[in-house]
């Protein structure tokens, strides 16, 4: 089983490298977003601000990464698909699109705090925070995105379809962030990443059990 | 469903039920409470609004399941048709919160998690039904509008439970709010309330059960 | 120790009861307009329930048709 998914997301690397279109679009994206919020903050911002700001990035590059993720899922490999069994499937895509999601965060992070700052002291539990957030929005949206492929209007479904259903993880991850910013530590956030941790475990379970449904029609 | 399908006594229950909450519900002696008044009668009306669009949308996923786990069709009617009424369910509650609002809280959208918790469950099952709009085939229309229904509803059930428990919120009973926690458990209120609750979600799946007969025969007449 | 908010928020309800006179409808209702609102409620709850039951009853005549047409 170990051997299908590492073909599978090598696979999907492969793709994704051979044209680095979609790729070089959403870091253009990063980077424009941050240098016109930096434009537009000239000088100093504060920390609620700044997390605000992130977070919303971050949401926008979550969207754009893994809106193409069964999209790009033409004819030619389908047949493929019929030959390995669909949960595999829907693994290798939540590992590919969360690896590739926390790529993204990390460059933009960079990004953001060479032009921003960091106002963050605690680093451990600011990033843990991000990681899970970004783990729990990059497979809602890449189940999301099986469900939207199936239909005419791609991206306009999987704004609609994804976007109540996040709302929960945004609402933790957010409030855990800002907490921290203003300059919490574990213990205050304790609670909420339980939280966003089971949220996250049930996303991740209704995928594995509802995509072969999906993967059937 | 079956059960409610094919009997009635539990309809004229209804009706007898809301009556009596009518009667009740402007008659009775209610708790004198500050900023709310007479308008705590409310209470029997917008609640149970709630409680009937859970109880429906409970009722819808149930039927999600089940048209996955066997694929008989009229599964998938049921719980569309169940989704709607839940649906009309969820706006009746929040136009009437927001009026009740206006008068007690100062504004009808004043941004309580409650509040936002509810418009964005609403959200979900608007997107359902834009997502089945949007599907031509039948089977797959079902296939794939009954994994975003069950997708959806876990969703939603953080969403409404655990959320606005973590914040402050003028909602009575949550975020440490004075003076509202007595009439909770006023004998008074919970002896029209109770009732009230099973009476408007008696008289949702009655109409929702109606929807399904009726979408059943013209399912049958097309065969 | 937990009774004891709730014996104090008990204690400030009666107090604000008898110093303050929270205004309800007490007038209204001494002169009888509550039943008009009562009957009014009841008149548009009763139509309703009617029109419920005639579309419930036309349904199930239509489906026992259908049911005999074709066995």
């Amino acid at each position: 089983m170990l051997k299908q998914l590492r073909w599978l997301i090598y696979k999907d690397l492969q793709i994704d490298w051979r044209s680095k279109y979609p790729l070089a679009g959403i870091l253009l994206y990063i980077t424009s977003l941050i240098i016109t919020s930096y434009l537009s903050f000239t000088g100093f911002i504060e920390p609620k601000t700044w997390n605000a700001l992130f977070w919303l990035i971050l949401l926008f590059i979550s969207i754009n990464a893994v809106a193409k993720s069964f999209s790009q899922e033409e004819d030619r490999t389908l047949y493929y698909f019929h030959l390995i069994r669909p949960e595999r499937i829907i693994l290798a895509k939540l590992i590919y699109y969360s690896l590739y999601q926390w790529l993204l965060i990390g460059g933009a992070l960079l990004v953001y705090t060479i032009f921003l700052g960091f106002p963050v002291k605690e680093m451990a539990p600011f990033v843990v925070n991000l990681l899970v957030g970004s783990f729990g929005l990059s497979s809602a949206f890449t189940m999301v995105s099986s469900i939207a492929s199936k239909t005419n209007n791609n991206a306009v479904m999987m704004a609609i379809l994804g976007f109540p259903v996040i709302i929960p993880i945004l609402i933790l991850a957010i409030s855990n962030s800002k907490t921290i910013v203003l300059g919490g530590s574990w213990s205050d956030i304790n609670d909420n990443l339980i939280t966003l941790l089971s949220v996250n475990v049930i996303i991740i379970a209704l995928s594995y059990i509802l995509f072969p449904f999906t993967w059937k029609s | 469903m079956n059960y409610l399908l094919k009997t009635d006594w539990w309809k004229w229950l209804a009706m007898i039920l809301l009556a009596y909450i009518v009667v009740g519900g402007l008659l009775f002696t209610v708790p004198r409470l500050p900023i709310l008044n007479e308008t705590i009668r409310v209470l029997h009306f917008h609640v149970p609004m709630w409680f009937g669009m859970l109880f429906l949308f409970l009722a819808s996923v149930i039927h999600s399941i089940r048209y996955l786990s066997n694929g008989e069709h009229k599964h998938d009617i049921i719980s569309s048709q169940l989704a709607t009424v839940g649906i009309l369910f969820g706006v009746l509650g929040m136009v009437t919160g927001m009026f009740w609002a206006t008068f007690t809280w100062g504004e009808p959208w004043s941004s309580d998690p409650k509040q936002n918790a509810s418009a964005i469950g609403l959200l979900i099952y608007f997107a359902y039904f834009i997502l089945r709009g949007s599907l031509q085939d039948e089977q797959q229309k079902a296939r794939i509008s009954a994994v975003y229904n069950i997708f959806a509803f876990a969703a939603l059930i953080p969403l409404l439970f655990i959320l606005p428990r973590m914040t402050d919120s003028l909602h009575p009973g949550n975020g440490g709010n004075p003076g509202f926690n007595a009439y909770d458990l006023d004998s008074n209120l919970r002896m029209v309330f109770y009732p009230a609750v099973i009476g408007w979600t008696l008289l949702g799946f009655w109409v929702a059960t109606i929807k399904i007969r009726y979408a059943l025969l013209i399912q049958k007449t097309d065969d | 120790m937990y009774l004891l908010p709730n014996l104090l928020n008990s204690l400030g309800v009666v107090l604000s009861t008898i110093l303050l006179q929270i205004p309800m409808a007490d007038t209204f209702r001494s002169e009888g307009k509550i039943y008009v609102v009562l009957a009014v409620v009841l008149i548009i709850l009763g139509g309703l329930f009617y029109y419920l039951l005639r579309i419930d009853r036309k349904l199930k005549k239509l489906e026992e048709d259908i049911i005999k047409n074709n066995p």
